[in-house]
């Protein structure tokens, strides 16, 4: 059943209607959109009991005005931003009960640039090719092919089978870094890299880039030192990766995000890793950026770690954990296996940097289990 | 051992590419498409997405329902099948209005190439062309197989608005808008067909694999007619499938 959810009051900058994107029609040219961090975007939904697909509003800079129509359940994630209900502040990163008449705002994001609203069944707006996503240069899906303006009113969906669920928040939130400090992004390099010369790549892992404000939904603009072709920079067009770094004949690398082109025909160094994409997507313009080759096996396990963290959140939601987890640092780590184990944030590691070491004792089923975590200043 | 192997490699966490020879010519992009149409297999779980192009397929995959082992696996099988797929390819008849404000720069493109308006028509019109794959925007084709002796340089400056379906020359290729956009090429006639309508099933007339033949509209009187037909839905483009077992 559907039901009227939200009116807009105020569209905010750039508010769209997103679920995981386009799929099936990339072989006719025809963009995957989606959101643009999509690990925020599935923990929004997670924490509804929402299936992952269900449509959502991604906000870009600064969020909407909404008024609520019937009651409901929200739940917001990505930057930290101030949002209100009836001028009250509201969580984060957990479900939030709205009541017909309220009114959601938001404030302009502290860190990061997007955030999502999931609602409880998902936003209903009719199917586009498969999928509710907004293309804004093809002009369809979403609400109507654009950005949401005053006036327009939202629906959800609500499937009564799934409305029992238990309401839990995931305090891990997103990994933001401070805005001075360069953000690393990891790239798995491609073969294709025989396109460059070893000093370009050198390169590209030595330079500190910032990405341009000329950034979109479509690509990242970096900018930085130019990254040399050894024989120019056209190939043969081929399909286009989510994360690509794709550098055009000027040498400035562009990373492909959520809209971008199925295909291109210019040379690419290779593809940021998908948990990697989300912290790119909220970092935004003028934030510097560093970026370091990974090996496949190496992005792959970070892949299946992000994975299990929306996972472990799903089975808690839906009440089937069993096990208690210890969640660090976007890690999730399975208490029968951490005996004495110590987790170490690795990622930080750095010299000078003063230790901070805490000890746990985690009593379950009997059991006792000591659990050290390290973290650096 | 007279055909190599195509290469398979990971592009990205969730992405594999298979690419043949790295050249453009029909009969490796002939393998493109097959495989695309063994890959599209509703079975094949785990297989997000894939994107056929000139000499390549890039596979988006989700690594936890399907592992790269298996994904590799599945292509392996699917590539020594290939040379027993049968192929058949659809021909699809674009009626075209050429010249006039229909076709600002057909006059430009014939003088060129020191031919008169009609020599360019009957050139454009006689050879099959292929569709290589869609790309750019939702619905574009890249065809293949236009005669060398109409080819025109672009535009020095792009127009910044083309209407859709407008037929056009870039140097040795060939194309149509399927939408409105700008751009950069030698405008010669223009088709009444949607090419891309995002509310239609399919969305695009066109499909990477097909062929395409373009034939000359006589009179505006007949564009507009089409026009309506079109537009009213009662309109079926002329479709012969060829087989070339």
């Amino acid at each position: 059943m559907t039901h009227k959810i939200f009116e807009i009051n105020e569209p905010g900058l750039q508010t769209t209607i997103q679920d995981l994107g386009r799929y099936g029609f990339q072989n006719i040219g025809v963009p995957v959109s989606g959101p643009m961090d999509p690990f925020s975007f599935k923990i929004a939904n997670t924490l509804l009991n929402n299936p992952l697909n269900c449509a959502c509003l991604e906000t870009t800079y600064l969020g909407p005005k909404l008024t609520a129509l019937n009651d409901t359940l929200i739940a917001i994630t990505g930057a930290k931003s101030i949002a209100k209900i009836n001028d009250e502040e509201i969580k984060l990163w957990q479900p939030i009960e709205v009541a017909k008449g309220d009114v959601l705002s938001f404030e302009s994001p502290l860190q990061g640039i997007i955030n999502y609203v999931a609602v409880k069944g998902g936003i209903e707006i009719p199917l586009i090719m498969n999928s509710r996503s907004t293309y804004l240069t093809g002009s369809f899906g979403g609400q109507e092919g654009r950005v949401l303006k005053k006036g327009d009113v939202l629906f959800n969906n609500i499937n009564s089978s799934n409305n029992e669920f238990i309401k839990t928040s995931f305090p891990i939130g997103f990994d933001f870094i401070k805005p001075s400090d360069s953000l690393e992004l990891r790239i798995l390099i491609t073969n294709s890299t025989n396109k460059f010369s070893r000093e370009s790549i050198a390169l590209l892992w030595e330079s500190t880039y910032t990405i341009s404000s000329n950034s979109n939904r479509i690509g990242y603009r970096l900018n930085g030192p130019d990254i040399n072709h050894i024989d120019g920079a056209d190939i043969i067009s081929s399909g286009n990766e989510f994360g690509a770094i794709q550098v055009p004949g000027d040498g400035q690398p562009i990373v492909l995000m959520a809209d971008r082109g199925t295909t291109g025909g210019y040379t690419k160094i290779g593809s940021i890793i998908t948990p990697d994409i989300s912290k790119l997507a909220q970092a935004g313009p003028n934030h510097k950026i560093n970026i370091r080759p990974v090996s496949f096996n190496e992005a792959q396990e970070i892949l299946s770690n992000t994975d299990k963290v929306i996972k472990s959140l799903a089975s808690r939601v839906a009440g089937q954990d069993t096990k208690i987890r210890v969640i660090y640092q976007n890690e999730d780590y399975d208490i029968n296996d951490l005996s004495d184990k110590k987790i170490t944030d690795s990622n930080k590691t750095k010299e000078n940097s003063e230790v901070n070491s805490q000890k746990y004792k985690v009593q379950y089923n009997g059991e006792t289990y000591n659990l050290d975590i390290e973290t650096y200043t | 051992m007279n055909e190599e192997q195509p290469i398979i490699e990971s592009t990205g966490d969730c992405f594999v590419s298979v690419r043949f020879r790295n050249e453009i010519n029909a009969q490796i992009n002939n393998k493109v498409h097959n495989l695309f149409k063994l890959l599209s297999d509703n079975s094949n779980i785990g297989i997000l997405d894939l994107i056929p192009s000139y000499n390549s397929i890039l596979i988006q995959y989700n690594p936890t329902e399907l592992s790269i082992e298996n994904l590799i696996r599945l292509i392996e099988q699917n590539l020594s099948a290939l040379e027993t797929t049968e192929t058949k390819q659809t021909v699809i008849e674009i009626p075209v209005l050429y010249g006039d404000k229909y076709g600002e720069d057909l006059d430009f493109v014939a003088e060129h190439n020191n031919l008169k308006p009609h020599q360019v028509i009957e050139i454009h019109c006689s050879p099959e062309y292929l569709v290589y794959m869609l790309g750019f925007t939702p619905g574009f084709p890249y065809l293949g197989g236009m005669d060398e002796s109409i080819s025109t340089p672009r535009l020095t400056t792009p127009r910044t608005l083309i209407p859709a379906g407008s037929v056009g020359i870039a140097d040795k290729q060939t194309g149509i808008y399927p939408s409105e956009s700008p751009g950069g090429w030698r405008l010669i006639g223009k088709t009444p067909l949607t090419l891309f309508n995002h509310e239609q099933n399919p969305p695009s007339l066109i499909m990477p694999g097909d062929l395409i033949r373009f034939v000359p509209i006589k009179s505006i009187n007949e564009y507009e007619t089409l026009l309506n037909l079109v537009k009213t839905n009662k309109f079926t483009p002329n479709k012969n499938i060829k087989n070339d077992a």
